[in-house]
């Protein structure tokens, strides 16, 4: 009897299963999907709204993955009050339902980022848990729908373009890159100002042209190619690139060479009285890359020790204007110090306090330079 | 109303059980609830959030010691007398009753924001809690066996983060230590009721143990392997996203997954969902059959499976009966109060009951 009964209940639960299987409120067919896979924020100009309270102009780049079509990727570029309006003004463009989940990348219009927080903007996304908080960010220069449509021959759309361009700029360059978590985790966290990539459209190329400092989440800071190095290197940012300098003895320039290297930060942190004293050390590790007088490094008994210096007297006077520059004319932290001042102090600190704090500090920069090896020849 | 032998779980499982029963959904949360109260020191609050239980572990194995063999409705008819021990259990079975409902509901939402949004509610409740009605009609052998396969589903997500914590992870978020005062880490602790309720259910559960020696050492074991994973969870999602951030994710927990792509598999986070699924349906299950148990023992009926199928109807109305998500949670602090509330003055009252019988009895003995 008391088997029969679990069999009876063993049955109503696979039936009510069966019965309810979820699927049928969320399936989804594959051909009735679109996948954006970059989308891009502006604000719309008046031939641009679709009714006249509209604000904003988000672009979406989807692929096509129909067979018979004359384009394999369409840019819809619409209008809205809020991007919310926009997604829904989308779906009219689209008998398919929008899947976010395989979002790549998003592209900021310099203008917008301006004058807009970036937490805001970006609110739909990190609300949405569809969407990964992995997705890299960067700001365009001029519109970012433009950028989305730029033509490229190289890759199946400007999309996956501007996506590998942008995830793996910091394996090859001195140069940052920002997901949609660590630009919330700087503004909110750390109250630092986010370092977002800067690319413009060049010569057919979308190219990399320094990067952006978003204080407060919006005010726009320019940094170019060396400033964005020195910041990724004061920040601790960990990317590895190349570095061309001249070897000086006696203030005489013998040479000029090539470093390739990664390179990481230490801070130490000291407080006297209500005054913070920060030691920044950037330590470079690598190896000669290439040089200009090619001749036996043996030719030279401490050439290794030569370049090392002469990169670490580069590096460390290019660190300490930028320290200069950050503190008598940003005057809020581009350095991301702001955590370590949390980290060290006891009372509740605003983003008002860190940015007194980091005008107000004293900041030393160090840098130690390792060179590992000269390549294939001595 | 004696335990039979059929009915027995050794102390591996009672340990398996009893971290079954707290560890579900509110691990998912507790690194914003515990942010919320008290930033940095997040991590304090875990283990300040553990005192309670452990002495509420403490009070009922000395109650269930006392009286070997007797299941909790039988105890508690035994110590406070038939009608008020009736009371006593009504008051057990309505806890777990909503305890199973506010877990329920919590994993629902948890699914429909990141799995099935267009599923109505009451269709995953009614599926979640028909598993779960099966698990609970199993008996404790079976539930005890579960709780122990199940167990080892948890790692796996749980490793998933480590990427995240190798790449993001920075321990200044944990500074400074000890910032907040004595009033604040108090109301942390309590904060964190709902995460570590659950442990109730050993008053239930330990009458059934085989070896009576290694019920406390069990149970004690599996307050500090609960509060470990706990402690992980929320230091790597505070280390990762920092306080404030933290704070601002509804389930940080699963957010943390979703900060780093892992090369193939791409997004850790769903991934981590469908093992999570087999992890907190574990304490609906636990707590559907500890108020199917004591009501079984209370009224002598002899199926346990007519007594889960009567509750079904009921579980199901309080699981759908919030309209959002912050009734939701408020439901979810009322069943942590209660909890504790619970947790501590029952056995502590029991205690109290058991030695003045004691005293009693020993008294007339000496008479006659």
């Amino acid at each position: 009897m008391k088997k029969r009964h679990r069999y009876i209940l063993l049955s109503s639960v696979i039936i009510i299963n069966a019965l309810f299987l979820a699927g049928c409120w969320d399936e989804r067919e594959l051909d009735e999907l679109v996948i954006p896979i970059i989308i891009g924020y502006d604000y719309a100009n008046e031939e641009e709204k679709e009714q006249p309270d509209d604000k904003y102009l988000i672009s979406a780049g989807f692929p096509i993955f129909y067979e018979d079509t004359l384009q394999k990727y369409h840019v819809d570029i619409t209008s809205g009050s809020m991007e919310g309006e926009v997604v829904n003004r989308r779906n009219t463009h689209f008998g398919e339902q929008l899947i976010p989940g395989q979002l790549q990348v998003v592209v900021l219009g310099e203008e917008l980022i301006s004058n807009e927080n970036i937490i805001e903007l970006t609110d739909i996304l990190s609300r949405n848990p569809a969407v990964k908080g992995a997705i890299p960010m960067a700001v365009s220069k001029g519109k970012a729908a433009d950028m989305l449509s730029v033509p490229v021959k190289q890759y199946p759309n400007p999309g996956i373009y501007i996506q590998k361009l942008i995830k793996n700029i910091r394996r090859t360059n001195f140069f940052p890159t920002c997901t949609l978590f660590e630009s919330n985790r700087h503004i909110i966290s750390n109250h630092t100002a986010p370092l977002l990539p800067y690319i413009v459209h060049e010569n057919g190329n979308i190219v990399f042209a320094g990067s952006c400092l978003l204080n407060g989440g919006k005010r726009i800071v320019h940094l170019d190619r060396e400033k964005t190095e020195t910041a990724v290197m004061l920040r601790g940012i960990r990317s590895r690139g190349m570095i061309t300098y001249d070897i000086i003895e006696n203030n005489k320039v013998i040479g000029q060479i090539t470093f390739e290297g990664k390179n990481k930060r230490k801070v130490k942190v000291k407080k006297e009285g209500d005054r913070y004293i920060f030691n920044i050390l950037i330590k470079l590790s690598g190896r000669l890359y290439e040089r200009k007088k090619n001749e036996p490094v043996i030719d030279h008994k401490d050439f290794i020790k030569l370049c090392q210096k002469s990169l670490e007297d580069l590096i460390r006077k290019r660190a300490e204007d930028f320290v200069t520059i950050v503190q008598e004319e940003y005057g809020f932290d581009a350095l991301e110090l702001g955590i370590e001042i949390k980290g060290h102090s006891r009372e509740k600190i605003s983003k008002e306090d860190i940015d007194r704090i980091i005008q107000e500090s004293e900041i030393s920069v160090e840098v130690k330079v390792c060179i590992d090896n000269a390549g294939g020849k001595i | 109303m004696k335990t039979e032998m059929s009915y027995t779980i050794t102390s591996k499982q009672l340990l398996f059980t009893l971290i079954s029963c707290m560890l579900g959904a509110g691990i998912l949360s507790l690194p914003r609830v515990t942010a919320e109260a008290v930033g940095q020191d997040a991590w304090l609050a875990v283990i300040l959030g553990g005192i309670i239980p452990l002495v509420s572990i403490w009070l009922s194995n000395k109650v269930v010691s006392r009286h070997p063999g007797l299941s909790f409705a039988a105890l508690t008819e035994k110590l406070a007398g038939k009608w008020a021990g009736k009371l006593l259990a009504a008051v057990f079975v309505t806890y777990s009753v909503i305890a199973s409902a506010a877990i329920l509901r919590v994993f629902t939402e948890v699914i429909t924001i990141f799995l099935l949004p267009n599923t109505p509610i009451l269709v995953k409740i009614l599926l979640g809690l028909a598993v779960s009605a099966y698990m609970a009609s199993g008996g404790i052998k079976v539930l005890g066996r579960l709780n122990e396969f199940l167990f080892y589903v948890l790692l796996p997500p749980l490793f998933l983060s480590i990427p995240a914590v190798v790449k993001y992870a920075d321990l200044h978020y944990l500074m400074p230590v000890l910032n907040n005062n004595l009033a604040e880490y108090s109301k942390a602790a309590f904060t964190t009721g709902f995460a570590y309720s659950g442990f109730e259910a050993i008053i239930v559960f330990a009458p059934y143990v085989l070896k009576k020696k290694e019920t406390l050492k069990a149970a004690v074991l599996a307050l500090i392997i609960t509060i470990m994973i706990y402690l992980y969870a929320v230091i790597t999602t505070v280390t990762v996203f920092g306080p404030e951030l933290t704070q601002m994710f509804t389930w940080p927990t699963l957010r943390l997954l979703s900060v780093t792509e892992i090369p193939v598999l791409e997004r850790i986070e769903f991934i981590a969902i469908i093992a999570w699924i087999g992890v907190a349906i574990r304490p609906v299950s636990n707590q559907y059959f500890c108020a199917g148990l004591i009501i079984k023992d209370a009224f002598g009926i002899k199926s346990l499976s007519k007594v889960v199928a009567l509750l079904y109807p009921i579980i199901a109305a309080i699981a759908w009966y919030p309209k959002n998500i912050g009734i939701v949670f408020r439901l979810s602090d009322f069943v942590g109060m209660y909890s504790l509330i619970l947790g501590t003055a029952l056995p502590l009252l029991l205690l109290g009951l058991s030695l003045i019988r004691g005293k009693g009895r020993a008294r007339d003995e000496k008479k006659t």
